[in-house]
């Protein structure tokens, strides 16, 4: 879609038409659910924190006054629907999303075929999660993160840039093991 | 963030683009959405009650639903108390019931392509006959005095629309100092610019946490009327800030009044003592209560006061049949420092508006049922759009809608439209055809000129006297000249073909007009920007009689940003920019931009050592020695306690926090910034920007320039650049995120006299982006 025709939707979108945004939204789908799946790091969580998203952006759309400003306009509102799923789930559950983290590794793994860095996600905290998805997939800015998460932009920046750092470290380390790992398993295999 | 967390960000953001797109579960491919949202499916992973009504329950709603709509838009007749072109007056209750329907209607049928009539204002408008009472008859006679003030003026005037309707903006000036709003509308300075420029005083509009975003200003007499948009998270809802400081003594500005509007700034206009402020408001739907008018009516308020919602008598139906927002006109008489705005809300839309002083017009965009159709040639719309315009009579207290109509196609801008005589005529179409129409007060349409053009759009529009003259552009640009002195038969009586565009027209003198636009050739733009001159002065044949072509000077296409000296010559700013390719021993050596130091610091004037601004080294030994922007250091240190008053007495947390960051990054040697501030220079190189301002003169059909105004280079930045003047001095304002850079030049040699940067906070907080 070209940025005009983007803008054109956008606007038509402000005045009504599903078709538009539908269109909109097809555009993103993939990115929108990416984010979600990074941010929330369980497939059905995502699927519903971006159904809530779509709901509320179509509803909301009138609100939206720059045009141009639509990609991040729906991003900052996913963000917002992936923290209430969060929450919500939290409050549910009782469970520490710690350890839920951890193991959503495991059970998740099938989203995160063919992502690297999606799938290193779960060894984070959620919070950290959180950060790292809005920076690098919703380019927000710090105050902006922290103004989602209720936190101080400078905590935001130093989480941030420990975060990525450890990502980095393990994706770069990682790649090796994982080789490694592969022809163990391969290995095996052949033995049995 | 220091270059190396800048590297990981970058890592991490290459790594996700590479890899594959996940696979979207089924409730998320795009048709299943679209079905979510037209209200043909629920929502799967809904709350429980949503998720089980059946699918008898969802078709009784879908009837009911058509059923309200259809009352919705032939507007009750017990809801009919006073019919004027405003559609009908209706209670607080009412219009509760009304948006909740409205909005069932929307999740259920509307957007499902049930809608029925394209353009809804029809009915309604052809149902208003009657006039709205027009009470008001002591106009506002701005002209006048305006006028003379112009005539006169050894300063730079914002340029505005209509003669005497001022504009808000983010430079201005009064002769002696300049007022500049920061790049990201947090802080207004003002700036005594002879001299070493000292700063004067400075206004922080930041205000921590609840950012304001402020967009430009008025600057009356001593007194500065500040407008800022923004999305109030708190509240839930858009909101505009009016903020009023009285300047008589500019060194100490004081906050007089501070009111927030609900909605988002449309425009705005200012004539004689009265402000014309028109917004856009849409209760959120996690807000409303049908029950409760607090949530769905607009208000204002004043710091301090409880909030005034739009008096019942002052709210209405409107033409459209489906609106669940306002637009609200609210006028306020500035001269009293306790008038209270006067507000009118009106169910509908706005893109902007016209002012005439006494009229104010609203126009926006009307979009036909079931979606628009797109050109696969331009992505632009092709049928069933229209413009609704409402006319407002703005010359009393309380502005009164007296008129509503339509005209097919898109309109431009402001300029686009224009009265006259009583009537109005107004430039639009789509990539289609375009035209020139001529509606009368009541604006009914009484005449139309032919298709301009098929398949191109409108770039550009001035009306002078009875002509219109409209560009258009695909691949070349033809100016048309339409004769409008028969309102009931305007005709196309010249056109004249160039290559590019002008997207800015204004006079220049008899029967000359002076395009700003693009340049190109045969086949289309060619990335140059160019001034032409056209003689009009016969109809039939009007014809570029000059022309100058910059292909690396980026003019500034904003219409405000033009500026008209007393001897009729103009000032154009302008930002020229090449790739400039850095050795590796440049690169190597440790990087211009100094760690921010704390924040007393800031507001002083700094030394171009720490500045993006470099000087050029061929300026450096032009300037006069007492006038070297590091003689500005000391004047403005000598003057600290004016200069530091707004900052350091108040330092929002953020501030704190910036600074922590500050020391923090500066024990590790790296640059503090934002995530984004700076790019990670991985090529060797890099942009270099020049701003600066072309003084421009139309001469005997010639294009004279007198002069070539710039000084200082930027360095991977494209600030704005805006033009000024006071008296002999001629300035360049580059207007950056974190910083303003002003160089002063003076008019007569051209030569350059001293620059000073003055850096400004940035937007930490708030959804500027998205919300504003």
């Amino acid at each position: 879609m070209e940025q005009s025709e983007l803008k054109t939707s956008v606007r038509a979108a402000k005045h009504g038409s599903a078709q538009a945004f539908g269109r909109l939204y097809e555009h993103y789908a993939a990115e929108l659910y990416r984010f979600a799946l990074w941010y929330l790091h369980n497939a059905s969580d995502a699927e519903d924190a971006v159904q809530e998203a779509i709901l509320s952006a179509w509803r909301n759309i009138r609100a939206l006054r720059k045009e141009e400003a639509f990609k991040a306009w729906l991003f900052q509102i996913l963000a917002n629907a992936c923290k209430n799923q969060l929450q919500m789930k939290s409050s549910l559950r009782l469970v520490s999303l710690e350890e839920n983290g951890a193991s959503a590794r495991i059970a998740y793994a099938p989203a995160f075929e063919d992502d690297a860095v999606g799938s290193l996600l779960g060894s984070l905290s959620p919070e950290d999660r959180a950060i790292v998805t809005m920076a690098v997939l919703g380019d927000f800015k710090s105050g902006e993160i922290a103004s989602v998460l209720g936190m101080k932009s400078a905590t935001v920046r130093s989480r941030l840039s420990r975060a990525l750092h450890a990502l980095r470290e393990e994706l770069e380390s990682e790649a090796p093991a994982l080789a490694a790992e592969e022809k163990e398993k391969k290995e095996e295999g052949a033995l049995q | 963030m220091s270059k190396k967390e800048n590297a990981d960000l970058g890592f991490m953001k290459e790594k996700a683009a590479n890899a594959a797109a996940p696979e979207l579960p089924e409730s998320l491919r795009p048709q299943e959405i679209e079905a979510l949202i037209t209200g043909k499916k629920q929502k799967k992973h809904g709350r429980p009650l949503r998720a089980v009504v059946s699918v008898a329950v969802a078709a009784c709603v879908l009837l009911t639903s058509v059923f309200v709509f259809r009352d919705l838009v032939y507007a009750p007749a017990v809801m009919r108390r006073n019919m004027n072109n405003a559609g009908t007056a209706i209670g607080y209750k009412e219009v509760g019931k009304l948006i909740g329907a409205r909005r069932r209607v929307q999740n259920t049928v509307y957007f499902g392509g049930a809608r029925k009539s394209a353009d809804d204002s029809v009915a309604v408008e052809e149902a208003a006959g009657a006039v709205g009472d027009g009470a008001y008859s002591d106009s506002v006679t701005v002209a006048d005095a305006q006028n003379s003030a112009a005539a006169v003026a050894d300063h730079a005037e914002t340029n505005v629309r209509t003669e005497g309707v001022l504009e808000s903006d983010v430079i201005k000036t009064d002769g002696n100092y300049l007022y500049l709003l920061s790049g990201e509308g947090t802080e207004l300075l003002i700036i005594d610019p002879k001299g070493a420029q000292r700063e004067i005083a400075r206004i922080d509009l930041s205000e921590g946490d609840h950012y304001r975003n402020c967009e430009e200003f008025y600057l009356l007499q001593n007194r500065l009327v500040i407008l800022g948009s923004f999305y109030d998270a708190e509240a839930e809802k858009n909101r505009t800030s009016v903020q009023i400081y009285n300047i008589t003594d500019p060194a100490a500005p004081v906050q007089t009044r501070h009111l927030l509007f609900d909605g988002y700034t449309v425009s705005s206009r200012v004539a004689g003592e009265k402000l014309m402020l028109v917004t856009c408001f849409y209760p959120m739907e996690s807000r409303f209560s049908p029950t409760d008018y607090t949530t769905y009516v607009p208000s204002y308020n004043e710091e301090g006061k409880t909030a005034c919602y739009t008096a019942e008598e002052n709210l209405y139906l409107g033409a459209s049949g489906t609106e669940t927002g306002f637009v609200t006109v609210s006028l306020m008489n500035l001269s009293q420092t306790d008038a209270a705005p006067q507000s009118v809300s009106v169910f509908g839309s706005a893109g902007d508006i016209y002012c005439t002083g006494d009229a104010l017009y609203v126009y926006d965009t009307v979009y036909p049922a079931g979606g628009v159709f797109f050109s696969k040639r331009n992505g632009s719309m092709d049928s069933g759009v229209k413009t609704g315009i409402q006319k407002y009579d703005v010359s009393g207290e309380v502005a009164v809608c007296t008129a509503s109509g339509s005209v097919d196609g898109t309109v431009l801008n402001t300029f686009a439209l224009d009265e006259a005589d009583g009537y109005l005529r107004v430039a639009a179409g789509n990539w289609n055809e375009n035209r020139v129409y001529v509606l009368d007060g009541d604006l009914k349409q009484v005449g139309v000129s032919d298709v301009l053009v098929e398949g191109e759009n409108i770039r550009s529009v001035r009306f002078m006297g009875n002509y219109a003259y409209v560009v258009t552009f695909m691949q070349t640009d033809p100016l048309f000249v339409v004769d409008l002195s028969d309102s009931t038969a305007p005709k196309i009586t010249g056109e004249v073909k160039l290559p590019g565009f002008s997207s800015y027209l204004h006079p220049a003198g008899e029967g000359m007009l002076l395009g700003l636009g693009y340049g190109g050739t045969e086949t289309g733009l060619d990335g140059s920007t160019k001034l032409s001159l056209f003689d009009v002065s016969d109809p039939t044949a009007p014809k570029e009689t000059d022309s100058l072509v910059f292909p690396d000077k980026d003019l500034n296409q904003n219409y405000k940003a033009f500026v008209t000296l007393p001897d009729g010559s103009f000032l154009i700013p302008y930002l020229a920019y090449e790739e400039r390719r850095i050795d590796a021993d440049e690169k190597a050596a440790p990087e211009t931009e100094p760690a921010s130091e704390p924040v007393t610091e800031e507001a002083l004037t700094e030394a171009p050592a720490s500045l993006p601004l470099a000087e050029a080294p061929e300026a450096g030994t032009a300037a006069e020695p007492d006038a070297e922007p590091a003689s500005a250091v000391t004047a403005a240190s000598t003057n600290a306690p004016v200069t530091e008053a707004p900052d350091p007495a108040d330092p929002a947390p953020d501030d704190a926090e910036a600074a922590t960051a500050v020391s923090e990054s500066a024990a590790v040697t790296a640059p503090p910034d934002d995530f984004y501030a700076e790019e990670p220079i991985v090529d060797e190189y890099v942009w270099v920007g020049r701003p600066g301002v072309l003084h421009v003169k139309a001469e005997n059909g010639r294009l004279v320039l007198l002069a070539d105004l710039s000084g200082g280079t930027f360095e991977n930045r494209w600030p704005e650049v805006r033009a000024s003047f006071i008296g002999d001095a001629a300035f360049a304002v580059s207007n950056d995120w974190d910083s303003i850079v002003v160089e002063r030049f003076a008019l007569g040699s051209g030569e350059k006299e001293s620059t000073a940067t003055y850096k400004t906070k940035t937007a930490e907080n708030g959804f500027i982006a998205c919300y504003d």
